[in-house]
């Protein structure tokens, strides 16, 4: 069995090999040094880099690999050990990131390399500029004289939809993530892992924003348009169909207040939207009327507005008979609640991120006290809707990716 | 109480029965504004589905009466059933074939809805093959009309056809191979005088005229009426101007009528003109929107296309938003006598590409 392997340039590989070798890598430790170091250098390249300049998922990728970063990351996990833990890679893990989000993949093998782990990534055959680049700087910098070790524990590597493949992967592996959506994960699922081994899996999820109407109103000018352009980040990056993509917006306040800020703030967040250049593909919009209808006869819409091209938000009366259905792309459900706990009835498994502004922690405290794990794993501030952090998905990555030796003596 | 109310009834019959391609654009948007608005009326009052709808979604409105009808888009009837007569009042169910891997839209006929679409397409048909019936040969295969109860949309159009042709002969058999034996008897036959030609553009061209393009087969006679979209043989290189001079060259057929018509539209047939170009019957027209904003766009600019029609009465559809995109390229211009918007179609939106993170194999599969 051949596969292309992107990282390091290799070109076509014997599977079998691969794995060899990549099991008999010189091993290494959390945060290892010369790790850091390649995490630094990549995310200096990147940072400076012309093409990523451009594409703000790369830029929020360069920042989340900073040297400052990434030293935070290591006390954070250091500050956790307890005196009789040592804590060690945990073998080799086989990533299998989404098709559509073109980053995943770097974070998802930046957590396990900087776990110490050898990592085996599936590339998607999807043509993806985004991967293109981001392999061929990554290549470039583990082709460095101090990173030939970190080199030799990664393989990122493209094949398409092989069940033999992935099964020999499988075999190999100590820890298997599969990021979703839920067919893939119960496609990856049918291929047996050794019996110690673990999956981490991230499956389909959907996420909504939460605004208070009062916070949102006593806003001045230059503050209501960094909210606005938070908002639109929040929503319009991947083209709203990442799970952290927010779908639904719950204004909570007096109807009085939202009727007078809501016009007001999609009217900001449209403008942005139209100063960025966004235009949605025809597909796209279309695809959007069409759900729109649907969801009239489907569901609890009561009314329906467009902002520009880019957005159409449909009201809602209650969020009861909401399907979690949604076409991606400029679309968001809009309901008014007296206070976050209207939520409670309606979160489910499948919630993952509140997306919030205006409120105190305690509230956001006691959401997640009240839901008790039933749903919604990120409470995080608008604008960050996106941004992968060490928890997610109601894991703690980096302890996911290391094994705890206790050590008594 | 489902019928429809008889000056309602009245005013459609009256529209089918109109000259084709006679009036100019002013006078007849205002005659089908005004039966068009009391479809909608008629469809709000019985389809319960249809009044929730143009409740909550005031459409994007233009500044005249045409354009402010609201309109549902085509793709509703894949998922919705949206009829406006009781379920013992449907005589036809009509599915489209769809695009693979979609479900087909579905769309239900009452007597009245399947009469006044046989009658419409009557009016159209005699148009351009005169008032008598003459022989007909049908580039499909008989097997499409097994089931008679539920028709695909080139059954429907096939068997609507057949009205208007004379001891039609099927051509292909069921594995799709022309039949060159029967095709001669056909010809010796009937090669003399007038004769009538109907398929799908594609297959007529890929069952038909390829495999006898060298054969030097005589159809000077023939009169070719086409339709179902250019997709496949645009991507062989083969548009209409393509299209006419092969058939030209290798058979001496030069009466070519392409049209243009839809599942959810049967009987409102856009018929081309000698220009080409495809002009609405009198009961029909279309609207070019803006494929964002969905505004109404000048003559000249391409769009969405939305057409209208009087036509359906058990089912909301006298106004559905395509997925083609098209542009009128002139109203009112008169060639060959027509007036009218000339509507060329520029085929369908394009595809979008998947995004999110939850498509890792199924976007893969489709890329």
């Amino acid at each position: 069995m051949k596969v292309l392997c992107r990282v390091p340039a290799r070109g076509e590989v014997e599977l079998a090999g691969l794995l060899d070798d990549l099991a008999a890598a010189p091993t290494s430790q959390p945060y290892a040094d010369d790790v850091v170091a390649l995490c630094h250098t990549f995310a200096t390249r990147l940072l400076a880099d012309p093409v990523a300049r451009v594409h703000p998922e790369l830029m929020t990728l360069g920042f989340f690999m900073r040297k400052a970063e990434i030293i935070r990351g290591k006390r954070e996990f250091e500050a956790k050990l307890v005196a009789e833990v040592v804590a060690t890679p945990t073998g080799v893990v086989f990533h299998v990131p989404p098709a559509n989000v073109d980053t995943i993949f770097m974070y998802s093998w930046l957590l396990s390399v900087l776990a110490g782990n050898a990592n085996i990534v599936r590339l998607s055959s999807r043509p993806s500029p985004t991967v293109d680049h981001l392999c061929r700087l990554l290549d470039e910098v583990l082709a460095l004289p101090d990173h030939a070790d970190a080199r030799a524990r990664v393989a990122m590597i493209q094949y398409g939809h092989d069940a033999a493949i992935t099964a020999a992967i499988s075999a190999r592996a100590d820890l298997r993530i599969v990021w979703g959506g839920d067919q893939t994960i119960a496609t990856i699922r049918a291929a047996p892992l050794p019996a110690h081994a673990r999956d981490l899996t991230f499956a389909d999820r959907w996420s909504m924003l939460a605004l208070a109407a009062d916070a949102v109103a006593e806003l001045d000018p230059a503050a209501f348009t960094t909210l606005a352009e938070q908002v639109y980040n929040d929503v319009f990056w991947f083209d709203q169909a990442a799970c952290a993509s927010p779908r639904l917006c719950l204004w909570v306040g007096s109807a009085a207040t939202v009727a007078a800020v809501r016009d007001r703030l999609w009217t900001e967040v449209a403008a942005v939207a139209a100063a960025r250049g966004h235009r949605p593909e025809v597909a796209q919009r279309m695809a959007r009327e069409v759900f729109t209808y649907r969801a009239v006869l489907d569901g609890p819409v009561v009314a329906r507005a467009d902002f520009g091209p880019a957005l159409t938000v449909l009201r809602v009366d209650r969020l009861d008979g909401l399907s979690r259905q949604h076409p991606g792309a400029g679309l968001l459900f809009e309901a008014i609640a007296p206070s976050l706990a209207s939520l409670d009835r309606w979160i489910t498994r499948k919630d993952q991120t509140l997306t919030h502004f205006g409120f105190r922690r305690h509230e956001l405290v006691d959401v997640a006290h009240r839901l008790a794990g039933r749903g919604l794993d990120r409470l995080v501030p608008v604008g960050q809707a996106l941004s992968l952090a060490r928890y997610w998905d109601g894991y703690d990555l980096t302890a996911q990716m290391v094994r705890l030796i206790h050590v008594v003596g | 109480m489902t019928a429809v109310a008889p000056a309602l009834a009245a005013a459609i019959d009256a529209l089918i029965e109109a000259p084709l391609f006679a009036l100019d654009q002013a006078t007849k948007r205002q005659q089908l504004a005004a039966t068009l608005d009391a479809l909608t009326a008629h469809h709000r009052d019985h389809c319960a589905s249809y009044r929730r709808l143009t409740d909550v979604l005031a459409p994007v409105r233009g500044d005249d009466p045409l354009t402010a009808v609201p309109w549902l888009p085509a793709s509703l009837w894949k998922t919705h059933r949206l009829a406006s007569v009781p379920d013992d009042q449907i005589a036809t169910t009509l599915t489209s074939s769809g695009t693979t891997g979609q479900a087909p839209s579905r769309v239900y006929l009452d007597a009245d809805t399947a009469r006044r679409q046989s009658r419409a397409l009557v009016r159209i048909m005699t148009h351009v093959l005169g008032p008598r019936r003459i022989p007909m040969l049908i580039v499909d295969s008989r097997d499409l009309l097994a089931d008679r109860r539920s028709f695909s949309a080139r059954g429907a159009g096939v068997l609507g056809m057949m009205n208007f042709g004379a001891r039609p002969w099927f051509a292909l058999d069921r594995d799709f191979v022309l039949d060159r034996a029967g095709l001669d008897e056909f010809l010796a036959r009937h090669g003399d005088a007038p004769f009538f030609i109907f398929g799908f553009t594609y297959i007529a061209w890929a069952h038909l005229l390829e495999p006898i393009r060298d054969a030097g087969i005589d159809l000077r006679n023939g009169i070719l009426v086409h339709s179902g979209g250019w997709k496949r043989l645009i991507e062989r290189a083969v548009d209409n101007a393509a299209f006419r001079r092969a058939w030209s060259d290798a058979t001496g057929l030069t009466q070519i009528y392409n049209f243009y018509g839809m599942v959810e539209q049967i009987g409102s047939v856009f018929l081309e003109g000698d220009d080409g170009l495809l002009y609405p019957p009198p009961f029909a027209d279309v609207i070019i929107r803006d494929p964002l904003t969905l505004a109404p766009v000048p003559v000249g600019t391409p769009g969405l296309i939305q057409t209208v029609s009087v036509l359906p009465t058990s089912y909301p559809g006298h106004s559905v938003l395509t997925e083609d995109l098209g542009v009128i390229e002139y109203v009112d211009r008169g060639v060959g006598g027509r007036l009218g918007n000339a509507l060329r179609v520029l085929g369908r939106v394009p595809r979008a590409e998947l995004r999110g993170c939850s498509d890792t194999f199924s976007a893969g599969a489709a890329a």
